[in-house]
């Protein structure tokens, strides 16, 4: 199913789909796959044993961390999809970051399969945004949202790194289901425009 | 009773520091009034009081000859964290004088030294020490709490596992883990929340299986230039990206070490007509634990050949065949014995062993003409036997009979 997930990426092999209807369908795909915590989160708390009583209730995202959904919504297109791809590059950071703290092989290679479907869905954000009216210039990189930053400070101890670590990914996929209730609400603006 | 008499050796600059990640007091004092060419065999009697002076925890006489104004040291591990409590350090000394031990003039004490990490701790809430310490299983781990605020009603859990402490005073808890186990390669997690509020705070305590003594430690050579050792490295620790492990080879007639890049083998270079025995440590070693095995042994007792090569038939008629065949050259060492099988028809129907220096050759009679057969051929050191070199196999055609 990654591996299905990432074909759909045309720019993977070099060129953008110019058809608005299905990039825009394969970005909704694409977020609404990324929002299921079985993907990462799961594998996470698993691997840093945080799936007790008492605990797992921590693992909760941090106010500031990502864009809200209402954040998200607000933005124009352009801006929507430029804050898009400069938080899918901290989140890379960040699992990069995350890594270290994976011992078991096959874990990593989840987590490899995350990091190409975010540089799938980064390649169409960057296909999606030519595709906009008026858009001579590339993606460039908006400032951070709060928060999400590349890795914690590197003085926490173990315990707080996890726990951070945790948060993190929690409110990732958060994030990722709201950036595809607003790919669904541009679907739908999409549909309005063709009936009249 | 022992007399408390001032004396002119008294300890003297008592200096404490600690660390923390070792939860390890260093005492650092030198005794004045010493002549410079002067030594004395003197006691330090050390004192550690935790929480308050009166509460004495540890009393220690350390021994040791003084020379002139030498500093002196001495080192002390704790069970319980640093930063879990003030600690108190003082000593006094005293000449140790072995015919009359009984009759000690012990000087004053020194003042009481106060080593205080908590006023050293940031603002949070909630602290729980040690940081990321890594133990063995079936250690004995003292965890605490150290709590800003007394109000704050504060539990602490083990993997989700509400644990019960020993107050050591109203910020402070302790608890202490018997016998931990491991549990996963990425650490036991304790953790303290206060229960009305969001605060959690906890520790990764990183517990490693005990690193496994090598079993099966051999070395062997096949051609008297190499000589290659395996053994079973056991299982492995299970925090191998916290706790890397080494292989270290030493040679003891050499007096050469080397560190071996896997896990389970090693390669050891023999030095041309060099030496004959060979005795082996084999260690294996990581921060919490070290392991060595032993071997002595002859190298030519070792051997252990490479397949025999350039097997061929001659003077193949109906009813015979000479088999000929190369071994690897080992200088002079040693004669091989090579034992050669015959196959016809998928079954063995002769055996025959041969003595061999250089190369080999054998008469293969009683055969049927015109049939096809197989012959294979291995080698081994024909003085001290070791191991058989691999199997090198060939096929044959005896000649049609005449009409």
């Amino acid at each position: 199913l990654v591996l299905g997930l990432l074909f759909l990426s045309m720019p993977a092999m070099g060129s953008c789909s110019d058809k608005y209807p299905e990039l825009l369908g394969q970005l909704q795909k694409q977020a609404d796959f990324m929002q299921h915590t079985n993907t990462l989160l799961d594998l996470y708390i698993r691997s840093q044993g945080l799936d007790k009583n008492g605990l797992k209730e921590h693992c909760r995202e941090r106010p500031g961390a990502f864009p809200s959904k209402d954040a998200l919504q607000r933005l124009s297109r352009r801006v929507f999809l430029r804050t898009l791809d400069t938080t899918l590059g901290q989140v890379l950071l960040r699992l990069a970051a995350l890594e270290q703290d994976i011992p078991k092989a096959q874990d990593l290679e989840m987590l490899s399969g995350v990091k190409l479907n975010i540089r799938g869905f980064k390649n169409n954000i960057h296909c999606m945004a030519q595709l906009l009216p008026g858009s001579s210039e590339t993606t460039e990189p908006t400032p951070t949202s709060p928060g999400a930053s590349p890795s914690p400070t590197p003085t926490l101890d173990t315990f707080q790194r996890r726990l951070e670590g945790c948060r993190f990914l929690h409110g990732y996929h958060r994030f990722m289901r709201s950036v595809g209730q607003v790919f669904r609400e541009w679907g739908k603006s999409l549909s309005r425009s063709r009936r009249h | 009773e022992v007399l408390s008499e001032p004396l002119p050796w008294a300890p003297e600059s008592l200096k404490v520091s600690i660390n923390s990640t070792h939860q390890c007091l260093h005492l650092q004092w030198s005794v004045h009034n010493l002549a410079y060419h002067q030594e004395l065999k003197m006691v330090f009697q050390i004192e550690i009081s935790r929480i308050k002076t009166s509460n004495v925890i540890w009393v220690e006489n350390y021994s040791t000859t003084v020379k002139g104004n030498q500093l002196l040291h001495w080192s002390w591990e704790s069970q319980l964290p640093l930063e879990c409590a003030k600690h108190f350090i003082r000593m006094r000394s005293a000449v140790d004088d072995a015919t009359t031990p009984e009759q000690r003039f012990w000087s004053n004490w020194s003042s009481w030294e106060e080593v205080d990490v908590q006023n050293s701790l940031g603002h949070e809430p909630l602290f729980v020490f040690p940081k990321d310490k890594l133990v063995e299983e079936g250690s004995n781990v003292t965890i605490c709490y150290v709590s800003r605020s007394q109000q704050n009603n504060i539990s602490c859990y083990l993997e989700g596992v509400r644990m019960q402490g020993q107050q050591l005073d109203p910020n402070v808890s302790m608890f202490n883990l018997h016998n931990v186990a491991f549990i996963r390669e990425t650490g036991t997690n304790i953790y303290c929340k206060v229960d009305r509020g969001d605060d959690i705070k906890g520790i990764v305590l990183f517990v490693s299986k005990i690193l496994e003594e090598p079993k099966d430690f051999s070395c062997e050579t096949r051609d008297f230039q190499t000589l290659s050792c395996t053994w079973d490295p056991g299982r492995d620790t299970g925090l191998l990206k916290q706790l890397p492990q080494s292989y270290t080879l030493f040679e003891s007639f050499s007096g050469k070490k080397t560190l071996c890049k896997h896990k389970g083998w090693c390669n050891w270079q023999v030095a041309p007509e060099s030496q004959e025995m060979y005795n082996f440590t084999l260690t294996a070693e990581n921060y919490l634990r070290k392991r060595s095995v032993h071997i002595l042994f002859n190298l030519t007792h070792r051997v252990h050949p490479m397949a025999p090569f350039n097997v061929l038939f001659k003077d193949v008629s109906v009813t015979n065949a000479t088999m000929t065949w190369k071994v690897h050259s080992t200088g002079n060492y040693y004669t091989l014995l090579c034992q050669v099988e015959l196959y016809g028809e998928g079954k063995v129907i002769q055996k025959h062993n041969v003595s061999v220096k250089v190369n080999g050759e054998l008469v293969l009679s009683g055969l049927e003409p015109d049939t096809e057969y197989s012959a294979q051929v291995r080698c081994a050191n024909a003085n001290h036997f070791w191991k058989w070199s691999e199997w090198t196999r060939q096929n044959f055609t005896t000649v049609e009979a005449a009409p």
